[in-house]
């Protein structure tokens, strides 16, 4: 019991002890953190003062305001202070001192800034007096690296074709850096996809700022098929701008693109203020278009730089002393070179009778290797002396890929329309060099990065010079108010008869470049139309690529609203190649498809498509309402129909594409096929037909074996001038004559043709020959009275896929008397010495018949021919030559 | 029934009575004082933030780098969370053309920008004595293209043992790395998702742990058995549960890993009743319950603290990050985080120019979710220091390593679902602080009183964090509204407005 009470007893303690938990009293001490109230007192800013301008951090100071808990510091590009995400606004609030540091940058730079402090407490703000402005500039830097590191970094977009993205670090430029390397293949970038198939975009996220620079500097290499390559960038806003890289094919290349010349990508994208916001990019993206094939791209030492940095890598204007002449090389002939002192002319001096002699033609390599600037046209002025008939003047542009593209125009232009100094003025589009046969790049025109300029002269056996000057690159905006091409009241929009020279064409008219063989010459051989049709055009196309595409922007004041049709006159020459797989076709099968597209100011696009432009001269009328609205779906409004006066451009493609027998695509790219067009106008017919055009040569109607060629009778040439429909003259000759004559043999009829010429120095006088498909022959026939003295080059110009072969017989010793040629092809032989030769199965391509007449006397002096016939039943081999009695 | 034994009986009923009573009478709702037999963690681990990999350091501006150390600097953390990806620097793999794993070579290619930054990041932290988890985020290869044949077995891939002490050992013995103190065996592992979108698909807690132990016996092999593995790194609740009941039970398991971590990404209203203490107070029961050395030898980590609430998960972004208000929570999440004995908190996280989203068309756009942003490109209200990162500065600074955090007693939602307080001694009792936050729509009163003793100072710096009365200085980081020639010995009465986080310090923060 007693234990019991203990155990009792010890309870009490912790009865005591649980009660009384209560802490010792401490004294609640109140602490006043209540904010401030009433008016706040005026302050002004202090520091930055206005106009204060800056790159870096800095600090902002203002008055004390009386009563004021804190301030509020804004700062703005706008001068209400806008806070817009489209703005730079920013708050920094609950600033106790009187000063804060801007220790981050503000994201656009080079413009002016506005600040005010508001001061607040607890019911009162108080805004400083007035504002501040400051200007936040970008650091003057001279290049921003956009880093090729790691192949994470680039990320192939997975709705385009797959491709192989990875770092070679082979310092393959040479450039001490790494490259990114984009492999794919033909498999994959063909697989039948329209959506991906050939469309492959790697894509960094770069969100850089490029103040400060103007440029996109980078060394590229690109190996494979054809391919579109775009650099695009996702700029501030979020536009996509882009600008195609000119390729080089397997060339290493070093590529500058200024920022002013992207352009804005309208397709699928967001559109915001169409002002390329390139000081702050977002993604920084390699974009591979039209890409069906296998491909190596490299990229390196990517950099936003500044242009002028790199100026020196441009030519504005040749200054011809800038290589060394020791490293220049010719071709034939090592010209006597002159250089004037500030390299703005040089002379090339070549002599007949110099050691070595010049025999006849020669090129001069000037070294350039630098980046043309931004432009359309080589402007040049050229003065030449001593010159022969013939010669010809060649201006070649050696790309950085190994293409070489020429220019050549006979001398005779360039004795025109002198300067007081003698000089011509020669002009030349870019965009009108032509092919020639050293193409060891991609085939496409860059003019980009140019290796060396080759002037040279041909067909010329004299002492003289080349005098050339003030050789520049220019824009068409230099030498024209506009491009646009006034329609007449006749709705005639082009003729082709008003231009001395193809390259004017090119002024006005444009093509594409994607083709790759888009070119536009002016023809007289080929046309029709009678004596007052000076020229038809050529625009020519690659077979099994995209279109090629020729457009001129129109101006229809002028033109009677009764125009109800579009008219053409056109005629395929397109070239089928020789290879098996499509051997099977056909040869007239072989025709363009070439749309016709007439854009309406209110922005509907017409087309027209003829299937197969026909192969013998044909006008097409075509009716406005068969043209089809082409892009309904973009229109935002109704529609309008197509009506002449709203016509503000017109638009030529051309394409073809081979298959084998199986229907599977077969690309042959063949080059160069030409479609023949002329006298496009706008007619008052209201519905669409074809009517073929005279000058086509066909088997004879009464008597098969034979084609005539020309008789000169007036049932053919009603009129002189009618002559020159079919006869041209090939070169500027003071002594160029063709007329008809009464002079005719027993066989003659009524009239002959009179050639006139003289001496050594060649004229050249030129037959179209446009025979129909159907055409077969072994031989030609034709009578010529001769003079005692002269040689007769009768040359058979017989086109070969893009090349003319000059196929001669050389006629002598003819007589003075009427007599009647036969000679059969096997006679005619290439004057370049190929082995080509003419056959019934080719003789159709002939082109053009071509007399050359010379004696060796220096005398002027005149043949006759009559009755010029292709014979279908003579042998290869036959020749006779027979007087008429 | 004895007599003596009814005595007793009744003794016990009165004594049993009376202190019921007596305590019922002492239930203070307005007068804090933080006392010993609050202590909940007596050795707290500090607080901090995410801080990894820079994903693209070439986006940094010149100068984005250093204000990022200055931003550093004031946050003043005591632990990070720093995490890679193999990816980034595995080359010339070989799988040998067999089967076997075991005979798989592969290099690294540690010199790029990626490991070059993160060696940065690493070196800073351990020049300023600050604790990492380091980890990988998953195993390595292209999720759709599984190039190292790893998704199926995911880390118990006998490889992945052997490229995560590889890396350690390049970075502690090569580069001097003495911080890593814990291995994060890959991120959110209870996170599966789906094929060809997650490298994790086919992971389980059995795979991890596998992973685990092989990742343990290497490091224990080659000499780093100071560093230890995230128990889990798991995410959500549920998840959780799943990985803390599978640690705490198995007696292996326990012992190869050196936390119980996890991640909340918490919606407002279990911040803003209190729930967020509760739940974590039932799973650390829980757990305890099969882990005795909870709390002791395995501390309960949160390795990635944010708030659900505004979550875009397009551009994985938070859209109320730059609110007042996401301070505010975030104070209230790691002030019922510490209550609970969590022992250290790590923010996610620390700057918006760190981490990407990556985009099907192969884009990216920064994630936001940051502090601020050290992208210069980024507009000018994204790079400002937003309101979370000063109510941060407030609790890293004050919440150190080695301090001991007291409940006040009275913080059960039960009671006031708004008001919660703790009270903190600095380490070897340097100084003492409180912090408490107010969620109701109206100001309250209370008293704070630190119950233990402290090396008093004499001064309390009062911290008040809402959008009208945090203060700011002219070098942008945060200030005192006001010090006082008082002790927080001294019962301090403060009325705190509504919607406010204050902070009372002895020292300076």
């Amino acid at each position: 019991m007693k234990r019991m009470r203990f155990l009792s007893l010890l309870f009490i303690p912790l009865l005591i002890t649980a009660c009384n938990t209560s802490e010792p009293h401490y004294e609640s001490k109140p602490i006043n953190v209540e904010r401030r109230v009433g008016e706040i007192g005026d302050f002004k800013l202090l520091s930055p003062e206005n106009g204060f301008s800056t790159d870096s951090n800095f600090t902002f100071t203002w008055e004390e305001a009386s009563n004021a808990d804190y301030y509020q510091l804004e700062i703005a590009n706008t001068e209400t202070f806008i806070n817009d995400p489209d703005e730079v606004y920013v708050k920094e609030n609950n600033i106790s001192a009187t000063e804060f540091e801007l220790d981050y940058p503000l994201p656009r730079k080079d413009i002016t800034y506005f600040w005010r402090v508001t001061a607040v407490n607890k019911d009162h703000k108080k805004p400083c007096n007035t504002n501040g402005n400051f200007t936040y500039r970008s650091k003057d830097v001279d290049e921003i690296p956009i880093k090729i590191e790691d192949e994470q970094d680039w990320v192939l977009h997975k709705e385009g074709s797959y491709a192989d993205i990875s770092i070679d670090r082979s310092n393959f430029f040479g450039n001490g850096k790494d490259s990114l390397a984009i492999v794919f293949d033909k498999e994959h970038t063909s697989q039948g996809i329209p959506k991906s198939d050939g469309w492959i975009v790697v894509t960094k996220t770069e969100d850089r700022e490029l103040y400060g620079t103007d440029a996109f500097y980078f060394n590229f290499f690109y190996s494979g098929h054809d391919s579109t390559i775009l650099i695009r960038v996702l700029d501030y806003d979020g536009e996509y701008w882009h600008q195609q890289v000119q390729i080089a094919n397997n060339s290493k290349q070093t590529i500058l693109m200024k920022y002013e010349d992207f352009t804005l990508r309208t397709s699928g994208t967001n559109i915001f203020n169409r002002e390329f916001d390139w000081e702050h990019i977002r993604y920084f993206e390699i974009v591979f278009e039209r890409t069906f094939g296998d491909g190596v791209c490299l990229i390196s030492d990517v950099k936003a730089v500044k242009y002028d940095n790199y100026s020196n890598m441009f030519m504005k204007k040749m200054d011809f002393n800038t290589r060394p002449q020791s490293e220049w090389t010719y071709e034939n002939y090592d010209f006597i070179k002159t250089v004037s002192e500030d390299g703005n002319e040089i002379e090339l001096h070549y002599d007949r009778n110099g050691t070595p002699p010049f025999n006849g033609y020669g090129f001069q390599n000037i070294n350039l290797y630098k980046f043309f600037v931004k432009g359309d046209a080589l402007r040049m002025k050229i003065k030449i002396t001593g010159s022969s008939a013939n010669a010809v003047f060649y201006f070649r542009v050696l790309e950085e890929d190994m293409d070489r593209w020429q220019f050549k125009t006979p001398f005779t232009y360039l004795k025109t329309d002198l300067d007081a100094d003698g000089y011509k003025e020669l002009i030349i589009p870019l965009k009108a060099f032509q092919r020639t046969d050293y193409m060891q790049g991609d085939g496409a025109k860059q003019f980009y990065f140019v290796q060396k300029f080759n002037i040279g002269l041909a067909d010329n056996y004299a002492t003289g010079s080349i005098f050339v000057k003030d050789l520049e690159v220019i824009e068409y905006k230099d030498i024209l108010d506009n491009r646009t091409r006034l329609v007449g009241a006749d709705g005639r929009i082009e003729d082709f008869n008003n231009y001395d020279i193809y390259t004017q064409i090119y002024y006005y008219w444009d093509q594409s470049v994607v083709n790759k063989d888009e070119a536009m010459k002016l023809d007289t051989i080929h046309k029709v139309g009678g004596g007052g049709n000076k020229y038809c055009a050529e625009f020519d196309y690659k077979a099994d690529m995209e279109q090629a595409v020729y457009q001129l922007y129109l101006d229809t004041k002028d033109v009677s609203t009764d125009m109800k049709s579009f008219r053409i006159w056109l005629n395929d020459a397109s070239v089928k190649p020789n290879d098996p797989m499509v051997a099977y076709i056909p040869d007239d099968d072989v025709c363009a498809e070439m749309t016709i597209q007439l854009t309406m100011d209110s922005g509907e696009w017409y087309r027209y498509v003829i299937p197969k432009v026909e192969k013998e001269w044909t006008q097409y009328t075509i009716a406005f309402e068969d043209f089809e609205l082409s892009n309904e779906t973009a229109l935002f409004d109704k529609p309008n129909p197509l009506s002449v006066d709203h016509i503000i451009h017109m638009a030529f493609a051309f394409q073809y594409f081979y298959y084998d027998q199986t229907g599977k695509s077969h690309p042959t790219y063949a080059i160069a096929n030409p479609v023949y067009i002329d006298e496009i106008y706008f007619a008052p017919d209201t519905e669409s037909g074809m009517k073929e055009l005279g000058g086509t040569l066909r088997p004879d109607i009464d008597d098969e074996t034979k084609i005539t060629i020309d008789t000169f009778e007036e049932d053919i040439y009603p009129t002189d001038e009618e002559l020159f429909e079919n006869w041209s003259y090939a070169t500027v000759l003071d002594y160029n004559l063709m007329e008809f004559s009464s002079d005719v043999s027993s066989q003659g009829g009524s009239r002959s043709l009179l050639m006139q010429y003289k001496g050594s120095s060649s004229v050249s006088y030129v037959r179209n020959t446009p025979f129909s498909k159907k055409c077969t022959a072994k031989g030609i026939a034709l009578d010529i009275k001769g003079d005692g003295k002269a040689v007769v080059y009768l040359n058979l110009n017989l086109r070969s896929g893009s090349t003319v072969f000059k196929m001669r017989y050389a006629i002598v010793n003819i007589p003075t008397e009427w007599t009647h040629y036969e000679i059969g092809f096997d006679y005619f032989l290439d004057v370049n010495g190929t082995f080509k030769s003419i056959s019934q199965g080719n003789m159709k391509d002939i082109e053009n018949i071509s007399f050359g007449i010379i004696n060796n006397n220096n005398t002027q002096s005149q043949i006759y021919i009559d009755n010029m016939r292709m014979l279908k039943n003579c042998e290869y081999s036959t020749k006779t030559v027979t007087a008429i009695v | 029934m004895s007599k003596a034994k009814r005595l007793i009986t009744l003794s016990l009923l009165t004594a049993c009575v009376c202190t019921i009573v007596g305590c019922n009478q002492k239930v203070d709702l307005d007068n804090m004082v933080y006392k010993k037999k609050n202590i909940v963690i007596q050795n707290f681990e500090g607080l901090g933030v995410e801080w990894g990999t820079y994903e693209d350091p070439d986006k940094l501006s010149s100068g984005s780098w250093e204000r990022s150390l200055k931003i550093m600097n004031r946050l003043n953390p005591q632990v990070t969370r720093c995490m890679l990806n193999y990816d980034w620097f595995i080359t010339n793999f070989d799988d040998k053309g067999d089967n076997d794993k075991t005979n798989d070579t592969w290099e690294y290619n540690f010199s790029n920008k990626l490991m070059n930054n993160t060696i940065d990041v690493l070196r800073y932290c351990n020049d300023h004595d600050i604790d990492v988890a380091f980890g990988c985020w998953n195993v390595p290869g292209n999720v759709r293209a599984d190039e190292y044949d790893m998704f199926e077995e995911v880390t118990s891939d006998i490889r992945w043992a052997k490229m995560t002490v590889d890396v350690i050992e390049y970075l502690v013995k090569f580069q001097g790395i003495r911080c890593i103190k814990y291995f994060v065996n890959s991120n959110e592992p209870n996170y599966t998702g789906q094929m060809y979108s997650s490298k994790n698909y086919n992971n389980t807690f059995e795979i991890w742990s596998k992973g685990v132990a092989n990742v343990r016996k290497e490091l224990d092999d080659r000499g780093f058995n100071d560093i230890k593995i995230v128990g889990g790194d798991t995410t959500g609740f549920e998840g959780t549960d799943e990985y803390f009941t599978g640690i705490s039970k198995s007696k292996t398991l326990r012992k190869q890993v050196g936390d119980y971590g996890f991640h909340v990404y918490c919606p407002n209203m279990i911040i803003d009743t209190g729930d967020l203490a509760v739940r974590i107070k039932q799973m650390y029961k829980k757990t305890k319950k099969n882990d005795k050395d909870l709390g002791k030898v395995r501390m309960p980590h949160v390795w990635e603290a944010g708030l659900y609430d505004g979550k875009d998960a397009a551009t994985d972004s938070n859209a109320y990050i730059a609110n007042y208000s996401y301070g505010l929570r975030m104070a209230d999440y790691t002030l019922q985080c510490a209550i609970s004995g969590v022992s250290s908190i790590v923010y996610w996280d620390f700057d918006d120019g760190m981490h990407f989203i990556y985009k099907e068309d192969g884009t990216m756009t920064s994630k936001g979710w940051g502090m601020f942003s050290s992208l210069g490109t980024d507009s000018a209200a994204k790079q400002r220091l937003r309101p979370w990162y000063h109510s941060s500065v407030l609790l890293t600074n004050l919440m150190r390593r080695g301090s001991q955090i007291f409940d006040s007693g009275v913080n059960d939602p039960k009671y006031d679902k708004n008001f919660r307080s703790l009270g903190v001694i600095g380490p070897n009792k340097e100084y003492a602080g409180v912090v408490a936050v107010n969620r109701d729509a109206k100001a309250i009163t209370k008293t704070f009183r630190i119950g233990e003793d402290f090396k008093d100072s004499g001064k309390i710096y009062v911290y008040i964090y809402n959008e009208n009365e945090l203060k700011i200085g002219e070098d942008g980081f945060v200030r005192e509204n006001k010090v006082l020639e008082m002790s927080l010995k001294d019962q301090i009465e403060l009325t705190i407005p509504n919607d406010t986080l204050v902070v009372l310090s002895s020292k300076e923060l």
